[in-house]
């Protein structure tokens, strides 16, 4: 199960970019051996064409999001324009309100 | 169980199957590819080099001989006098174009078609629609990726003419292989992010008519074919339903 350290639901865009960027940088690694240690990876780095996500990752990634929302996550919405970047991730699946505190 | 793999066709029906091939061999022949004509039968090495029976051990048929003949005559079940299986009943056409020119070294691309009898063990059968045996005519490429893209492009831009000439518009829809095992989820969601595999469905999407498949360089690498610069090359196929084709045309003309 991939790790959370802010507790759900993930209050703002920010929080939900932060935590994807850790669990690919830093939990990722852990659980896919094929991955670099530390990936290294920004909001903005092309995750498939570095080839960074294989198909294994990308059941991790899925899963991520899939927790972070507390929505399963349809075969329909797995398109590249939802994940290419971690950006785009958040601005498919991301809270769309900011958090107020 | 149906007694037919495939439904039996009169004149007519046969009539109408050669002339929409005919045309099919035409846009292919345009686009330079080569007319071959593969067996039915697979070598089991073939599709199991091919990766075919971890990613679709569903689908997958064999040929095998009876062990012992004469145990026949003493009514054996089957199951226990069943020989070693070497052959597979071919799932798809294009396995055949790879292990036909495996560890080759191409300078340039190429391309082939074939029109074959295609097997595999559905789960549900819906003749003219989804059958046990079928026929498809495939165009395969084989070569440097970026005149692969170039030339599978090209095919699909000619048979979405072709099939709107036929009366059988459709749309392009990506689309992803039936993988079996759940391991396989993240392959087909690969398929489904890159874009890999798109099939042309008719327009009350009932059927998928036609697929174009992009392999990247995984036959390539799994046959030992390199290109000029001894990379694995690209290959990519477009593969055409040849009895839905007919079996939708066919109901067009009767009604």
């Amino acid at each position: 199960m991939p790790e959370l350290t802010a507790r759900l639901p993930l209050a703002s865009r920010e929080q939900f970019a932060a935590e994807l960027v850790r669990f690919i940088n830093e939990v990722l690694p852990e659980v896919h051996t094929r991955l670099p240690l530390r990936p290294n990876v920004d909001e903005h780095t092309l995750l498939f064409e570095t080839g960074l996500i294989d198909s294994m990752a990308i059941l991790h990634l899925v899963a991520f999001v899939e927790r972070a929302t507390g929505q399963p996550l349809p075969p329909r919405l797995v398109v590249m324009k939802y994940f290419r970047t971690v950006a785009a991730i958040c601005d498919a699946f991301g809270p769309k309100t900011e958090s107020s505190s | 169980m149906s007694k037919t793999a495939a439904p039996i066709l009169g004149a007519q029906e046969l009539a109408l199957l050669d002339e929409l091939d005919r045309r099919l061999v035409e846009l292919a022949s345009g686009l330079g590819a080569e007319e071959q004509r593969y067996p039915a039968l697979i070598a089991r090495s073939t599709v199991e080099q091919a990766e075919y029976p971890q990613a679709f051990p569903h689908l997958l048929m064999f040929a095998a001989p009876l062990r012992d003949p004469e145990l026949a005559a003493n009514r054996t079940p089957l199951a226990e006098n069943l020989g070693e299986a070497d052959w597979c009943l071919s799932p798809a056409v294009c396995y055949h174009a790879y292990a036909q020119h495996a560890g080759r070294r191409v300078e340039q691309g190429f391309a082939i078609t074939a029109r074959g009898r295609c097997f595999r063990h559905e789960a549900s059968v819906t003749p003219g629609t989804r059958q046990i045996e079928f026929e498809m005519r495939e165009i395969i490429w084989i070569g440097p990726d970026d005149w692969v893209e170039q030339q599978l492009e090209q095919g699909r831009r000619r048979l979405t003419v072709l099939a709107a000439d036929w009366g059988l518009a459709g749309e392009w829809v990506v689309a992803e292989d039936p993988f079996f095992l759940p391991a396989a989820r993240g392959k087909a969601l690969m398929q489904r992010l890159q874009e890999t595999k798109l099939e042309y469905q008719s327009h009350d999407g009932a059927v998928a008519l036609a697929s174009i498949n992009r392999h990247g360089s995984f036959f390539g690498s799994r046959f030992g074919i390199i290109d000029g610069r001894g990379e694995s090359v690209h290959t990519a196929c477009l593969a055409v339903g040849l009895d839905r084709w007919r079996s939708r045309l066919s109901k067009a003309r009767t009604s």
